[in-house]
């Protein structure tokens, strides 16, 4: 029934203007409204129930709520911190090794292997190994020296490189001016007279006067012996053996280059560019590596002493040989019989 | 889903607690090549953060874009394969 329909009959009905027929009919139609009216009442009820206040379901909200609030902070905590380390660690592999040849790894590399050599009388490095630790590189290797034709094991040292500081494990290579005392030629004659002739040993030569490096090599040849490094004057200040630097025989062979005195002031240059870790490599024996290069490029090479190996009555008919040309003689180690004479 | 206590749980949820959870051990994998001093497990790190990127993707795509986090998690798994990547790359030993 439409509104309008049904309001003109509600006042038909209201003034008993209907047929009884029209009349049971339209009682119908309250009915049927009283019904709906019931049922609305009744959804209505419900649904006021169920926006009822109820404090403990919101508590289990709240605590569920803050259950997922504290689970997200502890996740976000754990991967944050987890993060930490891995992401340090790829810093500081960028640091060390990016950069090719010239990264700071590379560089701490070259700068070793140049200082080693040069600061230390027949001592060679061996075994190299780049390792990266958190927040700091690392450079190992051992040192080894020469007996007649033997090679031996020294040390092990590293050197660990935290930005751009550098710090060396061993202070100090037991070379053979730090292990050994010096003696004057005298006593070195008494002490290689008294050895086998079948043992073989390495010694370092102080000269009492600078020598021309072509004249020692004419003294040498005539000896059945090696000469493994050349100490060289590098200022005019007196100071200690073991504070000498010089270069080994074999140097420019490494390194390609056309002889070792010129692998020498090559190597000087190079570390006057890096005088800092040069000086913390070598433990403040390199320093002012660019006087020592201008003193050379004036002065030429000198050679102040002289490592040697060979068989030990050699080497004494060279020190007997030497008259008083010699100050201080280091005898380092000695080994039993392993020489082979090589055609000269 | 519906859990023993009765209440249900979306698969959209449980996808992203498994993402996340994969991320989580992926973090332990990569710590552990740190304190090494090698990457040996990074076979491992590269496929469970790819898996939990995948994850990611899914839990984005089902949600419809309604939750951050899915994106947060794509992001910190990227950021975990760069890393990986990364140290590989400059590995010297």
């Amino acid at each position: 029934m439409k509104s309008d329909e049904f309001k003109r009959k509600l006042e038909q009905y209201q003034q008993g203007s209907l047929t009884p027929e029209e009349e049971e009919q339209f009682e119908n139609e309250l009915e049927k409204l009283d019904e709906y009216q019931n049922f609305l009442e009744t959804e209505m009820k419900i649904e006021v129930t169920k926006n009822e206040y109820d404090p403990n379901l919101e508590k289990r909200i709240l605590k569920r709520s803050q259950l997922f609030a504290y689970l997200r902070i502890g996740l976000s905590t754990l991967i944050s911190v987890l993060l930490i380390l891995p992401t340090l660690n790829l810093f500081t592999s960028v640091y060390y090794n990016a950069g090719g040849d010239s990264s700071k790894m590379n560089v701490l590399q070259e700068i070793t292997e140049t200082v080693i050599p040069i600061t230390n009388p027949n001592v060679e490095l061996e075994n190299p190994q780049k390792t990266r630790n958190f927040l700091k590189a690392k450079y190992s290797f051992d040192l080894y020296k020469r007996i007649g034709k033997e090679r031996t094991f020294i040390a092990s040292d590293n050197i660990t490189l935290v930005l751009n500081h550098a710090t060396r494990e061993r202070r100090n290579v037991p070379t053979m001016m730090s292990a050994n005392p010096p003696l004057d030629q005298k006593a070195a004659i008494t002490r290689l007279s008294k050895l086998n002739e079948e043992i073989v040993v390495e010694l370092f030569i102080v000269f009492n006067e600078p020598q021309e490096s072509n004249q020692v090599d004419t003294l040498a040849n005539k000896y059945d012996m090696d000469i493994l490094w050349r100490a060289v004057k590098t200022d005019d200040n007196e100071h200690e053996d073991e504070r000498f630097i010089g270069y080994p025989e074999n140097f420019h062979r490494e390194k390609g280059a056309t002889s070792a005195e010129e692998e020498f002031k090559s190597s000087l240059a190079f570390l006057s560019k890096h005088e800092k870790l040069a000086r913390s490599i070598s433990n403040n024996k390199i320093h002012s590596a660019k006087e020592k290069l201008n003193y050379i490029k004036k002065n030429g090479i000198s050679i102040v002493g002289l490592s040697v190996t060979g068989p030990s009555q050699e080497i004494l008919s060279f020190i007997k040989e030497q008259d008083e040309n010699i100050s201080n003689v280091y005898i380092g180690g000695e080994k039993l019989w392993n020489w082979q004479t090589e055609e000269k | 889903m519906e859990l023993a206590n009765g209440r249900k749980i979306k698969t959209s949820s449980l996808i992203h607690w498994i993402a996340y959870g994969l991320l989580i051990i992926n973090l332990f994998y990569m710590n552990l090549n740190v304190l090494i001093g090698k990457p040996a497990y990074f076979l491992v790190n590269i496929s469970l953060g790819l898996l939990a990127m995948l994850l990611c993707s899914v839990v984005l795509y089902m949600k419809k874009g309604t939750d951050s986090t899915p994106i947060i998690g794509i992001l910190l798994n990227v950021l975990s394969i760069i890393i990986v990547v990364g140290t590989l790359f400059f590995y010297v030993g």
